[in-house]
């Protein structure tokens, strides 16, 4: 059978519209507002070193037009790190125990407390009920 | 050399199609790829305006966004993987809560 993308026919146009909204009304200050002729850089500046002096912060060295930016630089590789350890923090199983993400949710299951304590004091559970 | 116009009309088209995908999407690795439309529109005035007033500032700018970006959707993946495990979708209308 050849399959096709349909149209979604029961969709909210709203939202379209408001997107379709926002890029006329952007577009209409866009080309309104008259920015001039662009400076641009020059033929033989070597952008790329400009960035890496900018980075750390050796910006007079530059012959490009740039500020210092060590500090934010330094700055981001914190923020990476810290997500990368959330990342794997959020992503690792844990299997039981007093993890973060084990305290944040019981598995999924409703959490009532007095009947699973009477569970696990009495060893048995649905399984075995059923 | 193209007019600045030019790449602000190209990045309010992608920024609106990020906004839409955020307005209709309920998948919510469909949510992170639309935050990235919007933050590489942000980009892309960055890169613009620094042509414009030939200063490398919006360049450098543009590396420490796409940085971000990275982690940000580091961090939404995690969330999503624990998402999944709760509720065995990602679905972001399900969870209604912020503890469950």
């Amino acid at each position: 059978m050849v399959s096709r993308p349909e149209l979604k026919e029961d969709a909210n146009y709203v939202n379209g519209l408001a997107a379709s909204v926002l890029f006329v009304v952007l577009v209409a200050v866009f080309l309104t507002a008259g920015f001039g002729e662009a400076a641009g850089f020059a033929a033989d500046a070597s952008l790329v070193a400009g960035i890496g002096y900018a980075l750390m912060d050796l910006h007079a060295e530059s012959a490009v037009g740039v500020e210092g930016f060590l500090a934010t630089f330094e700055t981001v590789g914190f923020v990476l790190v810290a997500a990368t350890v959330a990342a794997v923090t959020l992503a690792s199983r844990e299997t039981e125990g007093d993890g973060p993400v084990t305290a944040l949710t019981d598995g999924g299951r409703p959490v009532d407390g007095e009947a699973s304590e009477r569970r696990a004091e009495s060893g048995d559970d649905e399984e075995v009920e059923s | 050399m193209v007019p600045v116009e030019y790449y602000l009309v190209l990045s309010a088209a992608v920024f609106s199609i990020g906004l839409y995908g955020l307005l209709t999407r309920e998948n919510a690795l469909f949510f992170l790829m639309s935050v990235e439309l919007m933050l590489n529109a942000a980009n892309i005035n960055f890169i613009a305006f620094s042509a414009q007033w030939g200063n490398l500032t919006g360049q450098t700018f543009s590396l420490f966004v796409m940085a971000l970006a990275a982690a940000e959707v580091a961090v939404g993946i995690g969330i999503i993987l624990v998402l999944y495990r709760n509720f065995k979708d990602v679905d972001v209308t399900v969870p209604q809560e912020m503890r469950w």
